[in-house]
């Protein structure tokens, strides 16, 4: 443990902190996923002859810009409840932590972290399908996989990587 | 923690936590930059450029015949693309628009699709859908029958000349010769248009920029294919 003596010990505000930072940084993260993939498929439709009046670069710059544009305002907006999700994770990992881990364990930081946030996920799945009839059809799919899927397997990793490193914190 | 071989050893976990840190301040750097001047790059110069995309200045300041139905606060975007076909050919595309009427908007089906929309591409005339009349209506969505802010309804139609729908939004065809076509397009954005102005400005105009110009260039693409087509013919 002496190695870790340099690491600040965190506190629960701190913890919170950390929690709502990774929650923001996740919703820019997948915001700035979404613009590369949207500049690609947007790029090979207008590539797609024929070619619009005027210039092809002035229509593919504009395009670009007119897709970051909103995807960057939307994340900004989600990363207020990304962060609110990332603050209370942090906090319940935190607690967990202090209390199956005494040890300080890394992997079983990490495993606690999955499994939290797995849980998390479960719940909610389970929630949309039984209480808002949200069902998976070839009509939803690429709406679900967007909104729902690649988030929450971006929550679980993340949830994984905070609980580790709250837990090198709490072993300073 | 000693009696156990950790698979990730203290060493390492000290190098990834560092090299997170490191990364830390220069991420929230760049989105602070990226969000500053792209939206400074985007109300200087791509608004100006994307509100009257293709369109001449005489098709700016041309009266539509929707323009009567614009509200004064609205900011009115007019945009144009040339069609080497038939006036009959592009309108034979043009009223087979709608979630409802064949299955699309003739734009970025994949983006639509994000957001529910159950879209498909269409890539024949289906006679079905040649008849247009005021009151008709296009969904935007899927949700467009229980939803009416998902609809728009046809409020003035000229065949082969004029299709306005709601308050304003022109499609206008004007023949140049017998085989090309002019495609002038008006929308009247309001500034409440999605909830509030910021929203409206920052998400709502770009967004219909990137789905209007991808229905004209659609329609284009569509019409070109077969030139030849006339109205109501299937292919």
């Amino acid at each position: 443990m002496a190695q870790h003596a340099h690491v600040p010990r965190v506190g629960w505000g701190r913890t919170a902190g950390y929690g709502a930072e990774a929650g923001i940084a996740l919703a820019f993260g997948y915001a700035l996923a979404f613009i590369g993939y949207a500049v690609v498929r947007s790029t090979l439709n207008l590539l797609t002859p024929p070619a619009p009046d005027g210039t092809l670069a002035g229509t593919l710059i504009a395009t670009w810009i007119a897709l970051a544009v909103p995807a960057l305002m939307l994340a900004a907006i989600c990363g207020i409840l990304a962060a609110v999700i990332g603050a209370l994770t942090a906090l319940v990992l935190r607690a967990l932590l202090s209390r199956v881990n005494p040890t300080h364990a890394p992997q079983r930081a990490i495993t606690i972290g999955v499994t939290v946030c797995l849980s998390v996920s479960l719940a909610l799945l389970v929630l949309l399908n039984q209480g808002l009839g949200v069902r998976w059809t070839p009509a939803t799919a690429a709406t679900l996989t967007f909104w729902l899927l690649l988030p929450l397997v971006a929550y679980v990793v993340a949830g994984g990587m905070v609980s580790w490193h709250v837990n090198r914190r709490l072993a300073a | 923690m000693g009696t156990i071989a950790p698979a990730i050893s203290v060493h390492s976990q000290e190098m990834l936590g560092r090299h997170l840190l490191r990364y830390r301040k220069p991420f929230w750097l760049a989105i602070a930059a990226l969000m500053v001047g792209l939206s400074v790059l985007y109300a200087l110069v791509i608004r100006p450029y994307h509100m009257r995309w293709g369109a001449t200045d005489q098709e700016v300041a041309m009266a539509l015949p929707g323009d009567a139905a614009i509200p004064g606060d609205a900011a009115v975007s007019t945009r144009a693309i040339t069609i080497h076909a038939p006036a009959a050919t592009v309108w034979a595309w043009l009223v087979q628009t709608g979630q409802n009427r064949g299955g699309g908007w003739h734009s970025y089906d994949w983006l639509e699709n994000l957001f529910a929309a159950d879209m498909h591409e269409v890539d024949r005339i289906d006679p079905q859908w040649q008849q247009l009349r005021v009151g008709d209506t296009m969904f935007f969505h899927a949700s467009g029958a229980t939803n009416p802010v998902m609809v728009a309804p046809v409020t003035l139609i000229e065949p082969e000349r004029v299709l306005v729908l709601g308050a304003g939004w022109s499609f206008v065809l004007q023949p140049i010769d017998a085989s090309t076509t002019r495609l002038i397009v008006r929308y009247p954005m309001q500034p409440d248009e999605f909830l509030n102005p910021v929203l409206s400005f920052g998400v709502f105009e770009p967004a219909h920029f990137v789905m209007e110009s991808g229905m004209m260039l659609g329609i284009k693409r569509r019409a070109e294919r077969d030139p030849q087509l006339r109205n109501g013919g299937a292919r």
